[in-house]
């Protein structure tokens, strides 16, 4: 009989941004891989408890059978549970083996650091493991799958009981998620035991023992074993849920009302290919052989893949003037003079990824100042005489009327998402650069997404997506490239993507 | 060989070009004292240049993990005030030596612990101490320098010397071994470029800054006991000539303004640089202003570089 390392006892917790959970019965033993399935942010629910962000209001929450009492990081950690998120971060004043070995709850009692010693066990821990990097190495050049795989390896080596993985699989590409299914596995004949919180839960079923549904912060069901029953996680869900899903579902239209007066502003279809605004992104230097170029034209959607994360994450931070080479970009044959991401803006190019500013919201703005910010200039009248800027947004000729607005502040993901996404209806860039987005949702908030940038599309924003997806994304691209080393290698129209399975481009990449 | 002779070239002229202000100064002092016919070997240079070095290792120290130290020079004045009050009252100098090491060593756990239990920023909380320490100490002695009448000063002192270079050189070997020989030194760095992710990590931060700022201290407490001796008496505006030299001196050294960037070697340099642009001045015959304000330029400028790097 194994021994149970988690146990949750009629466990309700709050202070969670998207909600609260209740009632939760939860057994984990050694060396088990537990994974959660919900269709709402109820998996984020139980994520936050062990990133110490909630209360525990009722019930017990045991470790090996030892009480935790309060929620918080260092309390977990001092138990031996670790929390790895979506983006892992390293120090870049440390080298890999200091990151591996500095970075972790260690006595400071110890005074005397022996540097041969930390790089000899650092070699001996990738060894085993079965992976090859440069200990002394700087780690600016690590990717955030290396991260991740060395975070697990360290958290292992501490004596981790039990990991837990949010939203991680977006990150990885195909090889990537067969080198991280390799090391869960080879963790559990450890004895660590994992709960994967993931909106791909595909990547993770040969591993997975128990699958937890979730819904509305409650366990509906646990299934365990069976892969077969597994893989179908989300008709057990529909199937579970039963006669609610209906109304769930449509409370979830409701709530992702599309503005209402969207669809009528879209680009006069009858305006010819060399009419259109077009914008040409060169010198990008993905490849020190040669140059990568990007083309849009207006009301275009490009996917670009690539296998290789790290590439693709280079292609991000250069578009998005996170590195010292700065791509050059021309519109309509005339040079743009961008210097930095204002000047990117001010040209209408609008950036939008998973990490970093563009990906965030300014807490201490309402929704409203939020959604109105890149777009201010445009509304608030010359000379510093400031109208009722309300006036604009919610009257006739402007976009939205739903009852989103009315909230103040963004709570949760979702909220976030949602502003970014009105914030950029309302700026209306020529060209929207997107990175990661579609890759790190969930599928009813994917769905919602790719809806809403075809609408962007429609009325004339040029969008590139950077995603490592191929759900909604291929259905949403005119055009994919499949880029290798630094050039396209493939390349679909609309009509081959129609055709084509995802399995046959998965093959491709 | 000649790859390997081109490669190593090219890492000294990369050095000199991080380095090029300092440069510029090595060369205009140098060439002063050549045309001048001054020789800067002497004492004074020597006792300003190990001066200003200890003080700035301490403040770098506390720098490398984020803290932003304003109170040192008036830490070291009113030791010096409390350094010749004790040897007034009769305490041998081993006494009265340990004594500051442990008062000094109370204000460094009373600085760690305000940064890193109640997250005061560092500035702020170091420009109350040094208000409170400087305006205290001016109150006891009403502004007035106390001078040691039974100990003539070891100004002049040849042996004194020797021990001042010892005490030198064993204090920059102490500064090296930490930073690059003791996990203190790396959690150091850690917590300046990110304490959350330390934190999260489980190290006790606010343990590592007390002990990082008592360091900092036992270097404060050596700089307040060499003026002492040099000059035979403590006074509150005794440190205070020294506050932007030492920031001067860090900055042109290359040090990361809170990002845990840094080395000891930049130190030195800054320091070296800041003592020659001292001489320069004084010995030009130019008013003293002149030197506060080309340290505040000095300040700005580097700066304006490191946050570009």
């Amino acid at each position: 009989m194994r021994k149970e390392i988690l146990q949750f006892k009629n466990l309700s917790i709050g202070g969670a941004s998207y909600g609260k959970i209740e009632q939760a019965d939860l057994f984990i033993r050694r060396g088990e891989c537990h994974a959660v399935a919900a269709r709402d942010y109820s998996g984020q629910m139980l994520a936050e408890l062990f990133q110490g962000k909630t209360q525990i209001i009722k019930g017990t929450v045991l470790v090996e059978e030892r009480q935790i009492l309060q929620n918080s990081r260092d309390i977990w950690g001092r138990h031996k549970v670790f929390y790895i998120g979506a983006v892992t971060t390293f120090l870049h004043s440390l080298n890999l083996a200091e990151n591996l070995f500095l970075l972790r709850r260690n006595s400071l009692k110890k005074v005397r650091l022996n540097q041969k010693a930390i790089y000899h066990q650092a070699e001996q821990m990738l060894l085993k493991y079965g992976f090859q990097y440069d200990v002394k190495a700087s780690v600016d050049t690590l990717g955030n799958v290396d991260r991740l795989y060395l975070s697990m390896i360290r958290m292992a080596q501490q004596g981790a009981r039990l990991i837990v993985l949010n939203n991680v699989s977006y990150n990885c590409s195909a090889a990537d998620r067969v080198k991280l299914k390799a090391l869960i596995e080879r963790l559990k004949s450890e004895g660590i035991a994992f709960l994967i919180i993931d909106n791909h839960l595909d990547v993770f079923y040969e591993q997975i023992d128990c699958l937890i549904l979730m819904d509305k912060g409650y366990i509906i069901k646990k299934v365990y074993g069976n892969i077969n029953l597994c893989r179908e996680s989300d008709e057990l869900l529909k199937r579970t849920i039963g006669n609610d899903s209906m109304a769930y579902e449509k409370n979830s239209e409701e709530k992702f009302t599309v503005p209402y007066n969207y669809n009528q502003l879209t680009v006069d279809n009858q305006i010819s290919d060399n009419e259109k605004n077009s914008w040409h992104f060169t010198k990008i230097s993905l490849n020190q052989d040669q140059d990568f170029h990007i083309d849009l034209t207006e009301g275009n959607i490009i996917f670009v893949a690539n296998s290789n994360v790290a590439e693709q994450e280079r292609l991000w931070s250069i578009l998005s003037y996170a590195e010292d080479s700065k791509p050059v970009i021309i519109k309509n044959d005339k040079i743009l003079a961008c210097r930095n991401v204002n000047d990117l803006i001010r040209s209408k190019i609008a950036l939008w990824g998973t990490k970093g500013e563009s990906g965030h919201i300014l807490y201490n703005l309402t929704i409203e100042d939020n959604i109105l910010l890149p777009s201010l200039k445009k509304i608030s009248s010359f000379g510093g005489f400031y109208q009722d800027k309300a006036k604009y947004i919610w009257g006739e000729e402007l976009l939205f009327q739903n009852d989103f607005l009315e909230k103040k502040e963004a709570r949760s993901q979702e909220d976030i998402l949602q502003t970014i996404m009105y914030k950029w209806q309302l700026f209306h860039p020529g060209v929207l650069i997107i990175y990661n987005l579609l890759s790190s949702v969930d599928a009813r908030m994917r769905g919602w997404l790719s809806e809403q940038l075809q609408l962007m599309a429609k009325r004339g924003t040029a969008i590139l997506l950077l995603e490592n997806t191929l759900e909604d994304t291929i259905s949403i691209a005119d055009t994919m490239w499949i880029v290798r080393d630094g050039k396209v290698s493939v390349s679909f129209t609309k009509e081959e993507l129609i055709t084509k399975r995802n399995r046959d481009i998965m093959e491709l990449l | 060989m000649v790859k390997e002779t081109r490669s190593k070239l090219l890492k000294v002229i990369r050095q000199l070009m991080h380095n090029k202000i300092n440069v510029i100064i090595f060369i205009i002092f140098f060439l002063y004292c050549i045309i001048n016919g001054y020789s800067f070997y002497t004492l004074s240079f020597f006792r300003q240049f190990m001066l200003i070095t200890i003080i700035a290792a301490g403040v770098f120290i506390q720098m490398l993990c984020g803290d932003f130290d304003l109170s040192f020079a008036a830490q070291i004045a009113a030791s010096t005030v409390l350094i010749v009050l004790l040897k007034r009252q009769g305490f041998p100098i081993g006494v009265v030596l340990i004594l500051i090491l442990a008062a000094n060593g109370v204000i460094g756990v009373l600085k760690g612990f305000l940064i890193g239990a109640l997250r005061m920023p560092s500035i702020i909380m170091t420009l109350a101490l040094q208000i409170i320490f400087s305006k205290f100490f001016e109150g006891l002695t009403n502004g007035n320098s106390i001078m040691l009448y039974e100990q003539k000063a070891l100004y002049g002192n040849m042996y004194f010397g020797l021990f001042s270079a010892a005490l030198f050189i064993l204090l920059l070997l102490v500064c090296r071994f930490f930073l690059h020989q003791t996990y203190y030194g790396k959690y150091g760095r850690m917590i300046g470029e990110n304490i959350e992710l330390v934190e999260k990590s489980g190290l006790n931060t606010t343990a590592i800054l007390i002990v990082i700022h008592m360091l900092a201290s036992v270097y404060f407490t050596a700089a307040a006991f060499l003026m002492v001796s040099w000059t035979g008496s403590g006074s509150i505006n005794m440190g205070t000539s020294y506050l932007f030299k030492v920031l001067a001196a860090l900055f042109l050294g290359g040090v990361g303004y809170r990002n845990g960037k840094g080395e000891l070697s930049g130190v030195i340099i800054g320091s070296a640089s800041m003592v020659m642009l001292v001489f320069l001045i004084l010995n030009s015959g130019q008013s003293l202003f002149y030197e506060t304000i080309i340290e505040g330029l000095i300040i700005l400028w580097s700066v304006t570089i490191c946050l570009k790097k």
